[in-house]
């Protein structure tokens, strides 16, 4: 009776002790995982505020004569601060379209886009206007210079239209093209100037003010290789050094290889 | 506020500066011809004003004329009278004239007219109808049955109403002169003509042969006596001087005696206005074409500086800017051409126009309103295509659209 009495209380404390180990196991993976939910929202916070364009939900439609083109259907984008993006896809698929849309160039039919927490669908045609002088900066294809103002004044009239004093435009100006290359070509007319020469201070204009966002529409569709490198080594100078964040829409492989991330349309759809 | 104006101002100007030197010079050109335009009418129609009043002045009336008082018919004592007046230090001269209506009769022709009698030493010294001579002699004192006739009683030498007058009367005819039922031959010793119809529709005769005919021999009356002052003297100086003097005739002005050159003179002045009007009405469609012209091919660049955040009420001023600084240029072209080149050229080469020989008479009060008007003109001209084009859509412009 004594010996049957001995072997169950030993079968008691084994099996308690296993009890232990197996609340320990799962102790343990308790706060594993709770250490891993607290990576996980470390990161999406970090996600968030480090997002300088988010495109939610964007529809563009446009009527050509009776037809109805939808260049843009619901697309959704996230850019992260610092990010030099390209947009790519084939003619038509929308690209310019949404780099109008992110820009502010353009408003969607529907969808908004949220530019460093501000939703721009609620400011009106001027206070757009005000945002674009104040935080964001332009390059076209055809590099959309202002004939009959120098380098320098091409580069400084936004600075002006800003309250800045002419001294403060001239020495930012002057520092800015030096930068692009063009210290010596200050009072040089568009003309005057190769195309080259003119989207270099194009991107110098567009950087002069220091934008939050630099959007180039195909800016090297009227240059060739070597000028086209060029200017694509300027974005990534600025990218790398600065931390500027580019939006850059283009159809040249090689080009998006300066990117650190590619945006594919299709359709007016994103691809990735 | 200021910075957006400095920026308008900088692109009008390097717009100017630098933008299409052709549609720089076509609309500056385009704008001096509507200034002159717009000053020439009016510096003509006061031209032709001042040479109404000239003729007025030299041919009838002098500066200032002395006539009976209301309730008399004639000036007595009119010698003592015109003393007293030649004691005035700015009196040229005077000339105290018997005037009366007569019949002239000349072979089959009749016709009515204002007959002066006049001492033709005196009158030289006020009129200039001795120089007006065309045809004969003038009169002198001693002269007697001889009489001389403006171009429109003689008819010939390029009368205006030759079917009216005595149709073609020479120096050496005799006339018939019909005064209150007395008749008398009288021999033409000259024929003048001042261009102004009014003066060259009378007669002259000395002053004792129409004392004569009108029954008042050696009664030393006048009708009117004319007052000549020097050059630059106002009239209305000379007046008030007169009755200070104690004459209790009544004077007045030649202004004031010409009625029928006011009424002119207004009508011209509402011909003028209506000109203006119709030469404002062109310049705004014209500055509107030329500055719509202008914007639609900036189409693109507006859009760009759109996008690059420049307000749309900085390019709307920019465009304004540019229109204003275009009229200013128009203007100053127009004032300098009319002021410095066209006036003095009329004055040393009139112009020959029925009147006599007119030059242009530019008004500077006339001129600044003109400028006023054209300033306001490109204004609206240019704000309305420039905000018609600024409110399009961004992409439009940008795509030039």
């Amino acid at each position: 009776m004594g010996q049957i009495k001995g072997e169950t209380m030993e079968k008691i404390r084994k099996h308690t002790e296993d009890a232990v180990k197996i609340m320990d196991k799962i102790r343990k993976q308790t706060e594993n995982t709770v250490k891993s939910m607290d990576i996980i929202q470390k990161s999406t916070d970090d996600t968030i505020t480090d997002t300088i364009i988010e495109g939610i939900d964007i529809t563009r439609t446009f009527k050509m004569g009776e037809v109805e083109v939808r260049a843009l259907r619901s697309v959704n984008v996230r850019i992260r601060r610092g990010e030099f993006i390209a947009i790519m896809g084939p003619s038509g698929s929308g690209k310019t379209t949404l780099l109008n849309q992110l820009g502010l160039l353009d408003t969607p039919n529907s969808g908004k886009v949220i530019i460093d927490g501000s939703d721009t669908s609620r400011l009106s045609e001027s206070e757009k206007g005000k945002f674009r002088l104040h935080n964001l900066g332009y390059v076209f294809q055809d590099y959309a210079l202002l004939p009959e103002l120098n380098a320098m004044e091409n580069v400084y009239i936004s600075l002006m239209m800003q309250g800045k004093s002419k001294t403060e435009c001239e020495s930012a100006a002057a520092e800015i093209l030096a930068a692009v290359g063009l210290g010596d070509r200050l009072q040089q007319l568009p003309s005057k100037m190769s195309g080259g020469q003119q989207q270099r201070v194009s991107i110098a204009r567009a950087l002069a003010h220091s934008p939050e966002v630099l959007f180039a529409d195909e800016p090297c569709a009227n240059l060739d290789s070597e000028t086209s490198k060029e200017v694509l080594d300027l974005f990534e100078k600025f990218n790398q050094e600065k931390g500027q964040t580019i939006v850059m829409v283009t159809h040249e492989e090689w080009h998006a290889e300066y990117a650190d991330r590619v945006i594919r349309l299709k359709d007016g759809i994103v691809q990735e | 506020m200021l910075e957006k104006a400095r920026v308008s101002f900088f692109l009008a100007s390097r717009s100017i500066t630098r933008g299409n030197k052709g549609i720089t010079i076509f609309t500056v050109f385009v704008l001096t011809l509507i200034f002159i335009q717009l000053v020439l009418f009016s510096s003509m129609l006061a031209g032709v004003t001042l040479k109404f009043n000239e003729l007025m002045v030299n041919f009838q009336t002098g500066n200032v004329v002395v006539e009976p008082k209301e309730e008399e018919r004639h000036i007595e004592d009119a010698s003592a009278l015109q003393k007293k007046i030649e004691s005035l230090p700015q009196v040229v001269g005077t000339s105290a004239r018997l005037k009366t209506t007569g019949n002239f009769r000349y072979k089959e022709k009749e016709i009515g007219t204002t007959i002066y009698g006049i001492d033709p030493a005196d009158e030289t010294f006020v009129t200039g109808l001795e120089d007006a001579i065309i045809s004969g002699e003038f009169l002198s004192r001693p002269d007697k049955g001889e009489i001389i006739l403006g171009r429109e009683v003689s008819g010939g030498f390029g009368a205006l109403m030759e079917s009216k007058s005595l149709g073609g009367v020479e120096v050496g005819d005799t006339v018939e002169l019909t005064i209150g039922g007395v008749t008398r031959e009288f021999r033409v010793k000259g024929i003048y003509s001042t261009r102004f119809f009014m003066a060259d529709a009378s007669a002259y005769l000395t002053k004792a042969d129409l004392e004569e005919l009108m029954g008042i021999k050696g009664r030393d009356f006048a009708q009117e006596i004319a007052v000549k002052t020097a050059d630059g003297t106002p009239e209305d100086d000379t007046k008030t001087e007169l009755l200070s003097l104690g004459i209790g005739e009544n004077i007045r002005t030649w202004h004031e005696f010409a009625g029928i050159l006011r009424l002119i003179e207004s009508t011209l002045g509402l011909v003028r206005n209506i000109m203006n009007a119709i030469g404002l009405l062109i310049a705004f469609v014209i500055i509107f074409v030329v500055i719509y012209v202008n914007i639609v091919n900036k189409k693109r660049q507006i859009g760009v500086q759109k996008a690059i955040g420049i307000e749309q009420n900085v390019i709307i001023a920019s465009f304004v800017l540019q229109a204003m600084l275009y009229a200013g240029a128009g203007v100053i072209l127009g004032y300098v051409f009319v002021r410095f080149g066209l006036v003095p050229y009329t004055v040393s080469h009139p112009v020959e126009v029925p009147l006599g020989s007119m030059s242009l008479r530019l008004d500077n009060a006339e001129a600044l309103n003109r400028a006023i008007l054209l300033f306001l003109s490109s204004i609206v001209g240019s704000v309305i295509p420039a905000y018609k084009l600024a409110q399009k859509d961004l992409l439009d412009l940008i795509w030039g659209k």
